[in-house]
């Protein structure tokens, strides 16, 4: 019986909180905004929390490597040292801007980031090279509307072409809008019938007791 | 050449990280965990300072048996959270979980509902069709063509005769859409690569303007 009521009362609180944060929205009444109100105070910390929580994992994974003297376990020695000192810091120093905490976001953090992010410059011309092949009628789309847009982006080149500009703020403004008008509409109507399913429990994957 | 040791740590990362171009080495392995180890750090403050401390426990230290003395529910819904860790108790996570799930889900519909769905349809329905030539045409292309790539996803009826020639014209709408998005990845990231070289050409080392 313990069992049972364990196993149920969280979609029980699921389906009674999800309906109510569903009908809220079109009740402006004081009686219903102001619990809502409140639950949305009480989760701003609990996202807090999680992420918090997430941190500590990722430490207990790196002291597991290190302990166990798993493979590459070296470097998880950098990983816990670098969080270990970046928290030291914000703690000890404070967080604004012109403390160590602030330039080590902008000396250390930053430029890794954005060098694995330009990285991938030389992976996405990889992959442009084979998809930028006019095999069929869409690719062949797909291929002309990248290109105009991309030319038209490069100043040397829309001073120089005529109409480049205007055709590419014409993709970009009408089909463009279409295409992703569609995507975006199909994507809220699935998000929608995956809460709904989720909050009055048919899609029951979320809340599962060790994948039972 | 620069004299700022923050400039020459800076330099030496990005070539680190560089070095991947050529193969998965012990530098770029190096630059990886580092950036693990102080982006973990700098949320790991950046939510204290910001979110944690501020809205639950300075609250609750300063009025936790008056006005936000509600601020307890969401202390004990981060117990249950935690029980995730102890074996005999991790079930109660659950319970967190749902109330956590459930906020997030049940606004999401109403919030879908309006902006993802009644707000497309209803810009898209309401295109004019006045204007000059290429607007009108342009609104043309807007309507026939959100309705062409929402008839490409239809899968409740095999795609035959009319319904055929309109997902067909719907996936030619996508592939422009596909085609504009792809050409802004690309040039973002050789934007951010010409950023880093820069970077390294003329703050580091001075030979470029």
């Amino acid at each position: 019986m313990r069992d049972r009521i364990a196993y149920r009362l969280p979609y029980a609180v699921m389906a009674v909180l999800g309906l109510f944060m569903l009908v809220q929205y079109y009740i402006p009444h004081q009686v219903v905004q102001a619990p809502r109100q409140m639950m949305l105070q009480w989760k701003q910390p609990l996202n807090g929390f999680i992420i918090l929580l997430a941190i500590v994992g990722i430490a207990t994974v790196h002291v597991r490597k290190i302990y166990r003297q798993e493979r590459r376990w070296g470097y998880s020695i950098i990983t816990l040292g670098a969080m270990a000192a970046m928290i030291f810091v914000g703690f000890a120093y404070g967080v604004q801007e012109g403390t160590i905490f602030s330039d080590w976001f902008k000396y250390l953090i930053s430029p890794i980031e954005a060098t694995m992010f330009s990285l991938l410059a030389f992976y996405v011309a990889s992959a442009a090279f084979r998809a930028f092949r006019a095999r069929s009628a869409s690719a062949a789309i797909l291929l002309v509307s990248a290109t105009v847009v991309m030319l038209a982006l490069i100043p040397a080149v829309s001073q120089n072409i005529p109409l480049i500009s205007e055709i590419s703020a014409f993709i970009l403004k009408y089909p463009n809008t279409a295409a992703k008008r569609a995507i975006l509409i199909g994507v809220s109507l699935g998000a929608i019938s995956v809460a709904l399913k989720t909050i009055i429990g048919i899609d029951r994957t979320l809340l599962e007791r060790d994948g039972k | 050449m620069s004299t700022d040791p923050y400039i020459w740590i800076a330099a030496i990362l990005t070539l680190g990280v560089f070095s991947f171009l050529y193969k998965d080495n012990a530098f770029f392995a190096v630059c990886e965990h580092l950036v693990v180890g102080l982006s973990a750090g700098y949320m790991f403050v950046t939510y204290w300072n910001n979110v944690f401390f501020p809205e639950l426990i300075l609250p609750l230290v300063q009025n936790g048996t008056g006005s936000d003395a509600h601020l307890w529910v969401p202390v004990g819904i981060c117990f249950l959270w935690a029980c995730k860790y102890v074996e005999k108790t991790k079930d109660m996570y659950r319970l967190a979980l749902a109330f956590w799930l459930s906020i997030d889900l049940g606004l999401s519909i109403p919030t879908h509902m309006d902006a993802g769905v009644l707000a497309q349809i209803a810009g898209t329905i309401s295109a004019p069709l006045n204007g000059s030539p290429v607007e009108i045409l342009g609104n043309l292309v807007l309507i026939l063509g959100t309705s062409f790539a929402l008839l490409y996803f239809f899968f409740s009826t095999e795609h035959q005769g009319v319904l055929k020639g309109a997902s067909t014209a719907g996936t030619w709408v996508l592939m422009v859409g596909f085609g504009a998005s792809f050409s802004y990845v690309i040039l973002s990231r050789i934007y951010l690569l010409i950023g880093r070289l820069l970077f390294l050409f003329r703050d580091w080392l001075g030979i470029a303007g």
